[in-house]
């Protein structure tokens, strides 16, 4: 585990390399899926009101 | 084929497809992570930052392939006029965009050990920074017109001019002289890598692939909502009730 860690002294390079790509994905990945749900959310707004003016 | 491409079916279709695209490419992303950081050998040269090449070049392969898809869903648009192309083009740019920064930044990363620079204006990497700013460039001009017609023209016309960039991104190593190394996969004779850094290399890029996929058919989802409320908003401002 250990050398996990150092890595011939360039883990700080790969493992922040890693690191920066999986909070890239996931950034990219929890946007998209609010974005949905806003959408959702507000179109269901809006075919509420369609309903009740209906 | 044609009765998926209606927006309701695709959505109810991309609904049901997006949990499965989400279990494989974490599946293959996690099998990719653990053969590159742990299983692999370290290369003769550049030693174990080697390992920074399963994200990086999966990464620069994705922000190319993406671009592709854009051009292409672009060029579908104009010609058949079909609004999910547009839809696909417009949610392609900010996923190309997240994976032409990830291959900067990590790129940049695995140059400061190897060459002892952050940067360097290399063909290469000045032509993935153009890639960057075409894909900001782009969702730019989406959001700066408010007539989705007109917005999904024009943005069409930027995504196939700015297309002319992938070749040169591609042969950049050949045409000029570069820090960067050339092709080692992607060459006319065989790859010039080993299969146990190759296979690593191979389930990341499959892994990224399906991970598009993925968010693809999210954003694609939220962008025929976004329509459907465009829409009905529309409809009611036309009937009086705003």
């Amino acid at each position: 585990m250990a050398d996990y860690l150092v890595m011939e002294g360039y883990a700080g390079f790969i493992w922040s390399a890693w690191a920066i790509a999986a909070m890239l994905m996931l950034a990219i990945w929890a946007v998209s899926e609010r974005l949905l749900r806003h959408q959702a959310a507000l179109l269901a707004g809006l075919e509420a009101a369609e309903n009740i003016d209906a | 084929m044609w009765r998926f491409a209606n927006p309701a079916i695709f959505f109810d279709l991309a609904a049901k497809a997006s949990p499965w695209a989400a279990a494989v490419s974490l599946l293959l992303m996690a099998l990719g992570a653990y053969l590159g950081l742990f299983a692999a050998p370290p290369d003769y040269i550049q030693g174990e930052t080697v390992r920074i090449m399963y994200v990086h070049v999966p990464s620069a392969w994705m922000a190319m392939f993406c671009y592709g898809v854009m051009a292409v869903s672009s060029a579908s648009g104009l010609i058949w006029n079909h609004p999910l192309a547009y839809v696909a083009a417009k949610a392609t740019a900010p996923i190309g965009m997240v994976f032409t920064a990830m291959a900067l930044i990590t790129g940049s990363i695995w140059g400061k050990p190897m060459w002892g620079a952050w940067w360097a204006w290399d063909a290469r990497m000045t032509s993935v920074l153009i890639l960057l700013f075409l894909y900001l460039g782009y969702m730019a001009l989406w959001n700066a017109i408010d007539e989705p017609v007109r917005a999904a023209r024009a943005t069409a016309i930027l995504a196939l001019a700015g297309a002319v960039n992938l070749p040169v991104i591609k042969f950049s190593v050949d045409w000029w002289n570069t820090l960067h190394q050339p092709a080692s996969l992607m060459r006319a004779d065989a790859p010039a890598i080993h299969a146990t850094m190759l296979m690593p290399l191979l389930l990341m890029a499959l892994g990224f692939t399906v991970f598009y996929i993925w968010i693809l058919l999210v954003r694609m989802r939220g962008e025929i909502l976004a329509r459907r409320v465009r829409s009905l908003r529309q409809a009611r401002v036309q009937a009086g009730h705003y």
